[in-house]
This record gives structure tokens, C-alpha cells and sequence, in this order.
């Protein structure tokens, strides 16, 4: 990778990015580019081809209303013709990367253009934020860039606050900016094949990037130590079939933590299907034999088979949390049992696009003995 | 992996039990079956049976 400052004008280095991503539609480095655009009190994923449309793009906008990782599957699955730049955080990466090893998304024609991220806040939170001016969607990367998240007592969300990728692996462009002056400078960096063709975009050299590389590895240092406390403090509590079961009680089946994972692709689940529509009898069969049954039914049966299925995938963005109704941890709770699931096979998701899934892959003898 | 899971909520591994048995292994599989079983009446009914939140 090739280090390049981008010069940010008038104190906003969000306005300048989105200059940059216009250069790169101009330039024809990407033929179409995957940004966020913040909206009124939120931020959206939209798909620009038109480089004045690139007028609003913010990557940097600390609001994620779902794991873009799975619109780049939509976009991608079917084969895509034209050169698009994806704006993605690690975790969206790390997804990615998942899903191309399960077939769901092709990196054909894709061009991955990694952001810094620190986290992002719950979507009600950050409405509340912009809508009370506590936060500007602008001002987001100078308040931050030193490594603090909070505003006014109100952090980002527990899964990023105890995530430990700031910069997005894989990406052919890199757009960095914590621990940077943002207010004057921000790093891109870029990939040997595309180098030549972002140079072109009004970038300097690299500076000293050595304040930055110090945040970075502080940052990943602590909050790698607050995952592992945390997952071992989780584990504990959760130590027996009364305690999940209790933990899952409010649980309505309503399948918003699949659909909000980027890794759960199945068109039909199979908890939506035939199988899982009893007759009254069974029920009433049920309801007798245990005097009582919580309705609706196979809630834990389905949050273990979920865990089953996607468990080594499993990248810990932490969006099925994001997405529960009844407020259940479901995001610790998955990363709890994932974790076992990937220690088991020495397997980190995300980590290298030639790495096999564990579970697609036959060997004669594995894991034995036990 | 399932017993990884299972093993987090503190559920007996004998519980559960792969072997592979060939298609011609009739014996194997019967002894199996036995020995499952008897293993399993051994830990006697799963907890969970009882449970009206599952």
C-alpha cells in the first residue's frame, strides 16, 4: 500500500472526501461507487454514478443501519459488469469475505475501498444526537479521531466498543483518519494497481504517520482486553440451560437478528418453514405434558440453531443486537458460543479470503480425539 | 460443534453422539444403538423435557 495525504479545506474533511470520491468517479478509477449518505437523522447506503451525486457522500458518518455487507452480496451475487467501489468498515469487510467463501457474493469487478471506523451508534441514538445538535455528522471524524467515542455520556455500540479492527482489512483504497489532524490532512492509501490512478486525484505524499500507528495499536490493545473480559464475564453468566432459557424469555421469534445478520443468507429458514408449523394438537399435546408452554415455541431451539449455522462466520458486528425488539444481548450471546465454535478450528472469519470454511471442508481425520 | 454449544449451557456431551457407521455395518450400528441407550438411561431424561420456555 502506497501512503497519500489528502489536504482537507475549510476544517472539513468530510466535504474533501467526498471531493476525493467524485475524483474517483471522474477519473474512472471505479465506474460506480457504494457510499453512505447521511440523510435527516440517519444515514443511507446509496449507489452513485453520477460523480456530482458524490456531493453528499459521508464514509465516515457513525451511523450503520445494517451491515452493508449484504447489499454487496444483492449487488455482486449475480456477477457485476462494471467496476464499483465499495466504501466498507472492517466488519462489513470481514462479512464480505465470508460470504464469497459461501458463495454469496463475488469479488469479480469489485474494488474495496476500507474506512477507519470506531464505531458506530444505535440508529435511535443517533437520531436523537443529530436531532438534539449534540452531533454533526461533519464534525464526527474531529471529535473522534483522538479515540474518543462518547458524546454527552452516550457511547457507540457495545459490540464496537469492544471491537478491535479500526482500519478495514482487504481494501484497495484505504481511507484513514483516526488519529490524524483531520482538520488539515487525511490519509488515503492505496493499493500498487490502483496507485497510479488515485494519484491523479490532488494527493500529496505521505507524512509522519507515527501518532496515528500508536492510536491505532492503544486502541486495539484495550479493546481487544474489554472483548476478552467481556466474552469470559458473558460466558459465565450464561452457564446453564435455565440461563439461556431465562435470557431468551422475551425473545418473540420475530427473526429481526437473522435478517439483520450478513451472514444468515438462506432465502427460506428453516424455522419459517413447514416444520416449524404445528398443528393446535401438538401444542395442546405440549401445553399438557408440561402443564405450560411459552408461545411462541422453539425460541431457544432457534437462537442454537442459528448459532450452528453461522457461528463460524460470525464477525461480531453486532447488528442482531441493534436489531432486537425485546433488547436481549443476542450479540454477546452469539459471540460467546461463536468464539468456541472458531477456537475450535483455529478458524477467524474474515481473516483471508483463501482460508477454507471450516465446515465445507472434508478431512479424513479431524478433531479427534476429543 | 454442537457440543461446544451444548457444552456452554452446561448439558452432558454423552448426550449427543456421532459415529460413523458404514451401510454394511449392521452389527456396528446395533451395538451402537444398545450402547447409546443404555448410556442414555444411565443420565436418565434430558432437564429440558420439563421446561415450559424452551
Amino acid at each position: 500500500m502506497k501512503n497519500y495525504i489528502l489536504k482537507v479545506e475549510n476544517n472539513n474533511p468530510v466535504k474533501s472526501l467526498a471531493g476525493f470520491m467524485k475524483g474517483l468517479l471522474e477519473q474512472q478509477v471505479v465506474d460506480a461507487l457504494f457510499v453512505q449518505q447521511p440523510v435527516d437523522g440517519a444515514a443511507v447506503h446509496t449507489l452513485v454514478k453520477e460523480p456530482e451525486a458524490a456531493a453528499g457522500a459521508n464514509p465516515l458518518v457513525p451511523v450503520s443501519l445494517q451491515n452493508a455487507a449484504r447489499l454487496v452480496s444483492d449487488l455482486t451475487s449475480r456477477g457485476l459488469k462494471e467496476k464499483v467501489g465499495v466504501v466498507l468498515r472492517s466488519c462489513e469487510v470481514r462479512a464480505l469475505v465470508e460470504l464469497v467463501k459461501l458463495q454469496q457474493a463475488k469479488l469479480d469487478n469489485l474494488v474495496i475501498i476500507g474506512v477507519d471506523c470506531l464505531g458506530t451508534f444505535e440508529p435511535s441514538t443517533y437520531r436523537q444526537l443529530v436531532k438534539s445538535g449534540q452531533l454533526k455528522p461533519e464534525d464526527w471524524a474531529a471529535k473522534a479521531a483522538g479515540g474518543e467515542t462518547a458524546i454527552g455520556g452516550t457511547d457507540v455500540r457495545r459490540s464496537c466498543r469492544i471491537c478491535d479492527h479500526v482500519t478495514a482489512e482487504h481494501a484497495q483504497i484505504h481511507i484513514g483518519w483516526v488519529g490524524m489532524n483531520v482538520n488539515s490532512e487525511l490519509l488515503i492509501q492505496a493499493g500498487d494497481e490502483l496507485a497510479g490512478a488515485v494519484e491523479k486525484i490532488g494527493l500529496s505524499g505521505g507524512g509522519d504517520l507515527s501518532k496515528r500507528s500508536d492510536l491505532i495499536s492503544r486502541l486495539v490493545e484495550t479493546r481487544a482486553a474489554e472483548k476478552e473480559k467481556m466474552i469470559a464475564e458473558y460466558s459465565d453468566k450464561l452457564n446453564s440451560m435455565d440461563k439461556l432459557m431465562d435470557e431468551l424469555s422475551a425473545c418473540l421469534k420475530c427473526s429481526n437478528c437473522r435478517q439483520a445478520c450478513p451472514i444468515c443468507f438462506c432465502r427460506e429458514c428453516v424455522f419459517i418453514s413447514p416444520t416449524f408449523q404445528h398443528d393446535a394438537d401438538k401444542y395442546l399435546k405440549w401445553a399438557e405434558r408440561k402443564g405450560c408452554i411459552e408461545m411462541p415455541t422453539d425460541t431457544v431451539l432457534f437462537h442454537l440453531t442459528r448459532a450452528n449455522h453461522m457461528g463460524e462466520s460470525c464477525v461480531g458486528c453486532g447488528q442482531c443486537e441493534s436489531a432486537c425488539p425485546s433488547g436481549i444481548p443476542v450479540g454477546m450471546m452469539f459471540q460467546v458460543m461463536s468464539k468456541r465454535i472458531q477456537d475450535l478450528f483455529d478458524y477467524v472469519p474474515g481473516r483471508d479470503i483463501e482460508e477454507p470454511l471450516p465446515l465445507s471442508t472434508y478431512k479424513e481425520v479431524e478433531l479427534e480425539p476429543r | 460443534m454442537v457440543k461446544e454449544i451444548l457444552k456452554q449451557f452446561g448439558v452432558e456431551e454423552d448426550r449427543l453422539w456421532f459415529r460413523f457407521i458404514s451401510a454394511s455395518e449392521g452389527n456396528y450400528f446395533g451395538q451402537t444403538i444398545t450402547e447409546m441407550v443404555e448410556k442414555l438411561k444411565q443420565l436418565g431424561p434430558n432437564p429440558m423435557g420439563k421446561k415450559w420456555q424452551t
